[in-house]
C-alpha cells in the first residue's frame, strides 16, 4: 500500500471499496496500530497514533470500535451477556453499563433480542451484535470490515440503514466493501472529501 | 484489577469443561516437585572405610547411688577432656544394647587413650563395672540403581509436566478463544486475554506445590529412619521454601510455552 492519503470528517461516513487483496483490511489494521506502516502519519481523533505511547494509544483505542470481518461474538451467551462481558472486561458496571448497553442496543437496532443467544442469531442480527459490541461503551469512531459480505439485498439494505443510524448519532464510520453498487444507490459518492464518500483501492500486488 | 479478576474468573469457569485435564496438570506439577525432593534426599555418603568407629564405655552404677549423685558423677566425667559425651540409661533401655542396670554411657574423644580412661573410670566411686564397647556406624550405601531411578523419575515427570501443561494451557485458551478474540477486537492489551492463562497456570503450580507438601509431610511421617530417604526431615524446610515458587514457576513456564490461540 503506497501513497494513500485521505481524511474522514468528524461524523463522516466513508466506505473503502476494493477487490480482495487490495488492502482494505490492512488499512483498518494500520489504523488500529496492529500493523505499523513504513512511513507517513495517521491522525486518529487528532492524535498521531504512531507516536503515542502504548498507554495513551490504549486510552484512545477505547474510543474506536472495530468489527472484524468474521464478527467475533460469544456464541454461547445472550446478546445482553455479550455486552455485559465486554463492559465488565473494561471495568464498567452499574448505571454506566446499563446506559452503554441501552445506547448500543438502540443504535444497533437490537431491542427485542436481548435474551437471544448469539449462536441463534441470523447473519444480519449477528452483524448488528458486532456493531453493538464495538459501540460499547462510548465509541466515537467505528471501523467495520466488510459488513455487507454474504448478506442478501434486503439484509444489506437493513444493515446500511443501521450503519446510517449509528452515523447520524454522531459516530464517525469507516467501513470496507468489495462492491460499490449498494453504496452508490444510497448516495455515497466517489468524492473523498464528501461527508458520505467512497474511496476506491486498486487490486494490490501479490 | 476488578476487570482482571472478572476475566480470570470467567476463564476459570470456561475451563471447568476440562477439569480433569487441569487436575492431571496439577498432579504432574506435584510429581515433579516430589521426585526432585526424592532425588535431593538421596544422601551422597562417603565410602564406608572412611567412617570413624565410636568408642564407648558402659559404666554400671551401684544401686546405692542417688539421682543427685549420678548427675554429679555424669558432670564430673563430662568435664574430662578425653570424653566426647555422657548419657544415662535406665534398666530396660537398649541403646546401643540392652541394659539390666542403671548405666552411664560414655563416648571417648577420638584422640583419647582407651586404657588410661578405663582405669580412671574404674576408680570412680559408685561405678561397679566398666565395659568397653565399639560401635561403627556405617550408613548403607545408596544403590546406584536407586539414584538412576530417581533421576529418571525426575526427568520423566518434568518432561510429562511441561508437555501436558503446554497442551492443557493451549486447550484452556482454545476454550476461551471467542472471549480472547472479542477482547482483542476491543483493543485491550494482551494482559487482558493472556493474563487469565497465567492466572490459571499460577494456581495450577500453587496447587501442585500443595500436593508436593502433602507428599513431603507423609514422607516425614512414614519414611523409616533407616531408609534411603531418611534425610527427608532435614530437607523439609528447603523443600517447602523452594517447592512453592518452583511449582508456580512450572505452571507459568507451561503457559509461556503454550501457543496463543
Amino acid at each position: 500500500m503506497e501513497n494513500l492519503s485521505f481524511s474522514v470528517r468528524r461524523d463522516g461516513f466513508v466506505w473503502v471499496v476494493g477487490p480482495p487483496g487490495s488492502g482494505k483490511t490492512l488499512l483498518l489494521r494500520i489504523l488500529l496500530r496492529e500493523v505499523r506502516p513504513h512511513g507517513g502519519q495517521i491522525l486518529l481523533l487528532g492524535r498521531n497514533i504512531l507516536r503515542l505511547s502504548p498507554k495513551k494509544f490504549h486510552e484512545l483505542r477505547r474510543k474506536v470500535g472495530y468489527v472484524s470481518e468474521e464478527v467475533h461474538v460469544l456464541s454461547g451467551r445472550t446478546v445482553l451477556g455479550n455486552l455485559n462481558f465486554k463492559l465488565r472486561a473494561l471495568g464498567i458496571g452499574g448505571e454506566a453499563a446499563k446506559e452503554a448497553i441501552e445506547r448500543a442496543l438502540d443504535l444497533a437496532e437490537l431491542h427485542g433480542y436481548e435474551k437471544a443467544y448469539a449462536k441463534d442469531l441470523e447473519p444480519l442480527e449477528l452483524r448488528r451484535l458486532g456493531l453493538a459490541l464495538a459501540l460499547c461503551p462510548d465509541a466515537s469512531v467505528l471501523l467495520v470490515d466488510d459488513p455487507l459480505r454474504g448478506l442478501g439485498k434486503s439484509e444489506q439494505d437493513a444493515l446500511l440503514s443501521t450503519l446510517e443510524r449509528i452515523n447520524q448519532a454522531g459516530v464517525t464510520l469507516l467501513a470496507t466493501s468489495r462492491e460499490a453498487q449498494p453504496l452508490l444507490s444510497r448516495g455515497f459518492t466517489p468524492n473523498s472529501s464528501a461527508h458520505r464518500a467512497i474511496i476506491y483501492l486498486r487490486e494490490g500486488a501479490r | 484489577m476488578r476487570a482482571f479478576l472478572f476475566l480470570s474468573a470467567d476463564f476459570l469457569r470456561a475451563n471447568l469443561r476440562q477439569a480433569l485435564t487441569i487436575f492431571v496438570w496439577i498432579l504432574s506439577v506435584g510429581l515433579v516437585l516430589s521426585s526432585a525432593t526424592a532425588l535431593w534426599a538421596l544422601p551422597l555418603y562417603p565410602a564406608a572405610k572412611e567412617t570413624q568407629p565410636h568408642r564407648l564405655f558402659f559404666l554400671t552404677l551401684s544401686p546405692l547411688l542417688s539421682e543427685a549423685e549420678i548427675t554429679k558423677l555424669g558432670w564430673t566425667i563430662w568435664s574430662w577432656p578425653e570424653i566426647a559425651w555422657v548419657s544415662f540409661r535406665f534398666p530396660g533401655e537398649n541403646d546401643p544394647e540392652p541394659f539390666q542396670e542403671r548405666t552411664l554411657v560414655v563416648e571417648l574423644a577420638p584422640t583419647a587413650a582407651r586404657e588410661e580412661v578405663a582405669q580412671k573410670l574404674g576408680k570412680l566411686p559408685g561405678v561397679t563395672k566398666v565395659t568397653a564397647y565399639e560401635r561403627v556406624l556405617t550408613p548403607p550405601p545408596v544403590p546406584s540403581l536407586a539414584r538412576i531411578a530417581a533421576i529418571a523419575a525426575f526427568v520423566l515427570s518434568l518432561g510429562f509436566c511441561l508437555f501436558f501443561g503446554v497442551r492443557a494451557a493451549a486447550k484452556s485458551q482454545k476454550l476461551w478463544r471467542e472471549e480472547s478474540a472479542l477482547l482483542r477486537d476491543s483493543g485491550l492489551p494482551p494482559l487482558y486475554w493472556r493474563g487469565p492463562v497465567f492466572f490459571l497456570a499460577g494456581w495450577v503450580g500453587l496447587l501442585g506445590a500443595g500436593i508436593h507438601l502433602c507428599a513431603l509431610w507423609l514422607g516425614m511421617r512414614f519414611i523409616p529412619p533407616d531408609s534411603l530417604w531418611r534425610q527427608i526431615s532435614a530437607l523439609a524446610p528447603w523443600a517447602t521454601g523452594l517447592g512453592i515458587p518452583g511449582g508456580v514457576l512450572l505452571g507459568l513456564l507451561a503457559a509461556i510455552l503454550s501457543p496463543h490461540s
